[in-house]
């Protein structure tokens, strides 16, 4: 390891070796320094985003207090001018109460009605109620009324405590507008009495009240405030079966989360705090509760946050320090070459020179000799080894100029055929492709070739031409030429290899000929349509087996005047991939004239991958080093061929729950065109919607950009759904099952979509590749 | 297209305090929290879901029916579900809450 660093260092030049060091210097420091203050500022920014929330549920606490007080006062006043009239002075009455409700109506006090109730001698029936009437143009008048149904009308009536204080009724729906409302009342007596005489009340309209703070309240999008009564009743609440009906306690028990009765008991005994919920139904997930006692009435408000929601401008944070690091060193980078580019420019223009020099540029002198002494013994070294140089050149050149033109022809030769050999990969998501030419002279007698025939058709050959040298290598191109040529017919392979045997046949005097592979595949249905003449048989990777496909020989081309050939066919699965290669390979030899021969090519093609270059690379290095060192005879051609497979069903779309349907649409009309059984095809949709649903609340930050990329495949027993996403790294799969053996009634609500995920499908699988979520799911095409 | 959005469709017939609901459509993320919202319990003992014209029951629908479930079992009352079609059944029976069925006929 250490000779490894030495020598990889040591390569590099000093500029580079100064440039490294600042840099890694300075990169560690300012890293560290990133990562402290990250540490630190993490639970400082933690603490804040929870101040923020603590203080403005207790701001609402206080404004709600605040509005409390200012009722009971009212009240309190009434009931004190009440006791200073008499019994049946009713005209004095009317003056006070429209004196108290004018007082309500300049106060911040929102309201439904105030009324006082005179109790009745006998009974509930015949009490007298003077109630408010609240005019459209902001007048107020009186009317007395009887109230038959009074019980009915105000539910806490009976509880009322028959004594002189404040009594603050618990929450309740209004009868008439339905909105939920909370009477503060008084019992009272009328000058000179002994016994109580009536009532006093004020009814506050609390939806109306909640309905506003909570437009006010969403500084995150998921926040919600709750008001709770005394008892610990919810006053509102998203679900409205629970609104009005159930108490933090009684859900608490109900959802099995004693953090739920904390809070409330909290509350109840006037403290403050937060408290983490694993799963809320008002943002239906894990929250996060802040609380605040309303302390002179003994209830309590809630603010409720998504806890995802909660963290987020701490990733903000990080992701803003990460990018902050980047381009600090990206400043220092450049600031680094600055600094390596003065300190060692003296010597970079000497190496240039130098260099120019040995490529045989001589056009440049030392016109600013360097000032320091050490540069300036190298630069006196170099400006007389260039004298040296020139003479040497000059006598040279005439001995080299009459070789030259031998070489020169056959150089032009080589180009020549090398061009004829196709070089461009094509780009398909069907296939890949790699090939390698080594001549064993300049020119060479081996050749391969690979091309479209039409869209979905794709050609690949592998041909030797007998003999080597100038005389292999026309024949080559007379042959490469005529297969590409008359493959273009679209005919069988047997023809085409007919009619390219006829045509080398004819006016061959030399008796040279070729013996050749090639195969056609459809791209669409991976069948793989080939022929042989002559040549050795290529190698296949077909459903995990590796073998040498079973080819006929036929006659090499060129030999026999109307020869014939046989086309054959072999399906090829996606992964399968063929090696098509020369003799050059198997017929390698040692210097103990051993043969590298077909066993040692198996063994190092079973080690072989999806990736062409690899394999070719593989092969290549395993036959360098059977033959260590012995000059190779032959030329070595080889062909690699990767069938990924047609993907016609990849769709993208937004990760957004409304699209749920339109997916599941989509795909469940693939798969009954793919011929699946209804019940694979229930079961793929009803896993398919889980884990599009987990992508769409969860993968990304912002939902602007959201994909989710679906693709689907089958082979002969299953259909894959493959969903792939970029965003954060996460494994729904993983997620927590609930417990089934736990009877219903005790069971808890989350987990139970992975559970669906696992029982329907057949298989799953996650990985974190590029970047992606790549998750796929399987199902039995019968089931 | 014309089948896009489905839509949960809940038509609810009270008498007394037995409330039934006959269901229509998907039981997906967008649909099953109509499924509380749309539903007053107030005073029901009984509440029976007909989901004979229900197509897919997805987690969101499963969770919406446990609250349901849940609501109701502290007010004393309970909840069945009649004519799942043989695919919904087995969802219910595959996590476990088949005890909220009918006994299969």
């Amino acid at each position: 390891m250490k000779n490894f660093v030495k020598s990889w260092f040591g390569k590099h030049s000093i500029k580079f070796k100064l440039n490294l060091s600042i840099l890694t210097c300075v990169f560690l420091c300012f890293l560290g320094l990133m990562i402290i203050i990250s540490k630190k500022s993490e639970p400082i920014i933690k603490e804040q985003i929870d101040e923020i929330a603590q203080k403005s549920v207790e701001m609402y606490a206080a404004d709600f207090a605040h509005l409390i007080t200012d009722a009971e006062q009212i009240i309190i006043n009434t009931k004190n001018a009440l006791s200073q009239i008499s019994k049946d002075d009713t005209k004095t009455l009317n003056v006070v109460l429209s004196s108290a409700i004018k007082t309500v109506y300049h106060s911040e006090l929102s309201f439904s009605g105030g009324w006082v109730y005179i109790f009745p001698p006998e009974n509930v029936s015949q009490g007298k109620l003077y109630s408010v009437i609240d005019n459209d143009d902001g007048l107020i008048s009186f009317k007395t009324e009887k109230i038959e149904n009074f019980y009915h009308h105000f539910p806490w009536f009976k509880t009322v405590p028959r004594e002189e204080k404040i009594f603050w009724s618990e929450p309740y729906r209004d009868i008439e507008t339905g909105e939920v409302v909370v009477t503060c009342l008084m019992p009272f007596k009328f000058w000179g009495q002994k016994e109580l005489n009536g009532l006093v009340a004020l009814t506050i309209d609390l939806s109306e009240m909640h309905r506003n703070s909570l437009k006010g309240s969403s500084f995150y999008r998921s926040g919600k405030l709750l008001l709770l009564s005394k008892t610990g009743l919810y006053v509102n609440h998203p679900n409205p079966n629970v609104a009005l009906r159930l108490t933090i306690f009684q859900l608490s028990r109900m959802m099995k989360l004693p953090q739920l009765g904390l809070v409330g008991k909290h509350l109840v005994a006037g403290k403050s705090g937060q408290a983490e919920i694993p799963y809320s139904s008002v943002v239906d997930g894990p929250a996060i509760f802040f609380y605040a006692p309303i302390k002179n009435i003994g209830w309590g408000f809630c603010l409720v946050y998504a806890k995802d929601e909660l963290l987020k401008p701490i990733r903000q944070f990080k992701w803003i320090v990460g990018l902050s690091l980047l381009m600090f060193v990206a400043l220092m980078l450049v600031i680094t070459e600055r600094i390596g580019h003065h300190s060692v420019g003296q010597l970079i223009t000497l190496c240039d020179v130098a260099e120019k020099y040995g490529k045989g540029d001589f056009s440049e002198n030392f016109d600013e000799m360097p000032t320091s002494s050490e540069i300036n013994r190298l630069a006196t070294a170099i400006a007389d080894m260039k004298s040296d140089i020139l003479e040497y050149v000059n006598k040279e050149k005439e001995g080299a100029a009459e070789r030259q033109k031998n070489e020169s022809e056959l150089e032009i030769a080589r180009h020549i055929q090398k061009s004829a050999l196709s070089t461009k990969y094509p780009k398909s998501d069907a296939f890949e492709i790699a090939t390698t030419m080594v001549p064993a002279r300049l020119v060479a007698g081996d050749f391969y070739d690979f091309f479209f025939i039409d869209d979905n058709k794709f050609a690949i050959v592998i041909a030797d031409v007998s003999g080597k040298g100038i005389p292999a290598s026309l024949y080559m191109m007379k042959a490469i030429t005529l297969i590409k040529n008359i493959s273009r017919s679209k005919m069988g392979l047997d023809f085409v290899f007919e009619q390219v045997n006829q045509q080398l046949y004819e006016g061959n005097d030399t008796c040279m000929f070729v013996t050749a592979f090639m195969a056609v595949v459809d791209l669409l249905t991976g069948k793989a349509k080939y022929v042989n003449a002559g040549h050795l048989p290529p190698l296949i990777s077909n459903e995990n087996k590796k073998k040498f496909i079973n080819v006929k020989t036929n006659v090499a081309l060129g030999v026999y005047e109307n020869a014939t050939f046989a086309e054959e066919e072999i399906d090829l699965d996606p992964g399968a991939h063929l090696l098509l290669y020369t003799d050059g390979v198997t017929e390698a030899e040692n210097k103990a004239n051993k043969r590298y021969g077909n066993e040692r090519l198996l063994k190092i093609f079973s080690k072989a991958n999806s990736t062409p270059a690899n394999n070719l690379d593989l092969v290549m290095k395993d036959v360098k080093r059977f033959i260590k060192g012995n000059p190779r005879s032959d030329d070595i051609a080889m062909l690699d061929f990767v069938f990924h497979g047609y993907e016609p069903g990849t769709i993208t779309m937004p990760a957004k729950l409304e699209k749920v349907q339109e997916f599941l649409m989509y795909l469940r009309d693939d798969m009954i065109e793919h011929g699946l059984s209804k019940k694979a095809v229930f079961n793929m949709v009803m896993s398919a919607e889980e884990i599009f649903a987990n992508i769409a609340r969860y993968a990304y930050e912002s939902k602007d950009n959201a994909m989710v990329t679906i693709k689907t495949r089958q082979d002969d027993e299953m259909y894959y759904v493959k969903f792939i996403d970029q965003g954060r790294k996460y494994n729904p799969l993983k997620n927590e099952m609930p417990d089934l053996t736990v009877d219903i009634k005790q069971r808890k609500i989350g987990g139970l979509g992975v559970l669906l995920v696992k029982k329907l499908t057949d298989s799953t699988s996650y990985k974190w590749q590029n970047k992606q979520n790549i998750l796929e799911l399987g199902v039995k095409m019968k089931k | 297209m014309a089948e896009m959005n489905k839509q949960l469709r809940i038509e609810q017939k009270r008498e007394g305090d037995k409330l039934s609901c006959k269901l229509t459509g998907w039981m997906d993320p967008n649909t099953s929290p109509d499924l509380l919202n749309k539903i007053d319990l107030s005073g029901i003992k009984s509440l029976v879901l007909d989901m004979g014209g229900v197509e897919y029951v997805f987690s969101a629908g499963l969770r919406s029916i446990l609250m349901l479930q849940k609501l109701l079992e502290f007010q004393g009352g309970s909840i069945k579900l009649i004519n799942l079609s043989d695919d919904v059944r087995s969802i219910f029976e595959c996590t476990g809450l088949d005890s909220l069925l009918e006994p299969k006929a």
